[in-house]
Parts: structure tokens; sequence; C-alpha cells
């Protein structure tokens, strides 16, 4: 049932789902990174909560067990060391972003340090994405 | 648990400051139809998407308690991941038979 749930997810973020593909179209137009100097206290909160849910995944994946040939779903010897770096960059933008919120309570959050939170959160998919972090299972 | 992770990622992680109302209510009605599958299967995530949902639903600022359920959310979520990750770079350095 998981797995067709999650290929049926899959398919349609891959199909031909007018509604959101005119989502992914239009969002796409507007994507994380931005150039200007503050943003809101919004904005990085939705942030913070992507990153902890790519952190929530990637835990998840190194509990499953260590790949040895015959179980389906496992995790790749070497990927926790991969994994680990990144994982903990991107902790340690969140918590540079939280902070700066945190000192700074009532006024716009920087716009460098939620930068740096969306570029890791962009490296950590590209990392989860070597290792099948997000294929379907 | 992972194998929605990176649709959705790639769904939110775009959401920039200043995306219009339209492809905030778009976003959102997309989160809120996959809240009964992430309840069924991806548990973990629910927290981290009712989250966003509350967040661009609401016009106002996020408040202090939110932010200090987010803080506690983060520091376990932190938690867990380095016990995780100690346990796997353990098992992965151990001699293989």
């Amino acid at each position: 049932m998981r797995k067709l749930l999650a290929i049926a997810f899959l398919a349609l973020s891959l199909s031909g789902c007018a509604s959101l593909q005119q989502v992914e179209t239009t969002i796409s137009n507007a994507v994380g990174v931005i150039a200007s100097t503050k943003v809101n206290s919004k904005s990085a909160y939705v942030a913070i909560n992507v990153f902890n849910a790519a952190e929530r995944s990637v835990t998840a994946y190194l509990r499953l067990p260590l790949c040895n040939g015959s179980i389906p779903v496992c995790r790749v010897n070497g990927a926790a060391a991969a994994l680990g770096p990144p994982f903990n960059a991107g902790i340690q933008a969140r918590n540079d972003l939280r902070s700066f919120m945190r000192a700074n309570k009532g006024t716009l959050a920087d716009a460098g340090l939620y930068n740096t939170l969306v570029a890791a959160t962009n490296s950590l998919q590209q990392v989860m994405t070597v290792y099948g972090i997000g294929g379907a299972k | 648990m992972t194998a929605i992770i990176t649709p959705l990622l790639a769904l939110l992680a775009q959401l920039a400051p200043g995306a219009t109302t339209t492809v905030i209510t778009q976003v959102i009605n997309i989160l809120v139809a996959l809240i009964p599958i992430l309840i069924q299967s991806y548990k973990d995530l629910l927290p981290s998407v009712q989250n966003i949902i509350t967040a661009l639903q609401s016009s106002d600022e996020i408040t202090d308690d939110q932010w200090d359920a987010l803080d506690k959310l983060s520091a376990q979520y932190d938690a867990e991941f380095q016990a995780a990750l100690a346990a796997a770079e353990a098992e992965d350095a151990q001699p293989k038979i």
C-alpha cells in the first residue's frame, strides 16, 4: 500500500496533472534564493520546516538496514559518511537563521542567512538523490 | 517515508518570499491533499508539513508560540538525526563478513 501511494504521488508529480504542472511552472519563476536583503519571518519559518522535513527523511534512511543484496529497502554502505557533513552544514545554517531571528525579534530575517539555508537544502536534495533517498522504494 | 520527500521538497523549496497569493493557495491545496497520505505512511513528515500549511494559510506573522514549538521539534530532530548518523557510521565501519 505504501509503495503504491508513493508511486502514485511520484506519478502525479511527474505526469500530466495540469494543476500541479501549473504550480511547478509558476513557482519555478520565483525559486528560493532571493536578491533582497531581508525576508519576512514566515518565509524563514517555511524554509526551516522544509529543511526539517529533509532531516526527518534522511534520519529514516539512516535507520534502514545495511544493503546486503537481499534487502529491497536498505541503506548503502558509505551513505552515512556522505550525508553527515552536508546535513550538519544545513543544521548550522538553520540554527544561524534562527539565532538571528531570536536576537532581532520583530525585525525581518537576514536574507543572506535565509539564502544559505535554502542553498544547503538544495544541496542536500542532490546528495539524497545520489543515494536514492526520494526514489520510489 | 523517503519516496515522498523529493517531490515535496521540489515543491516547497520553490516557495520564495513574494510568491503570489494564487501560487500559495495552490501549494496549500496540494499539501492539504497530501495529509491523508502523510498520516498513513509518512507520519514523521506530518508536523513539518502541517506547520507550513498553517503558516501559509495565515496572514499573520509567526507567533512566539509557533517559533518555540518549532525550536523544540528542531532540537528533537537534530538529536535523532545525530543518533541515527552515529549508529549508521559505526555499522558501516564494521568489517563485513
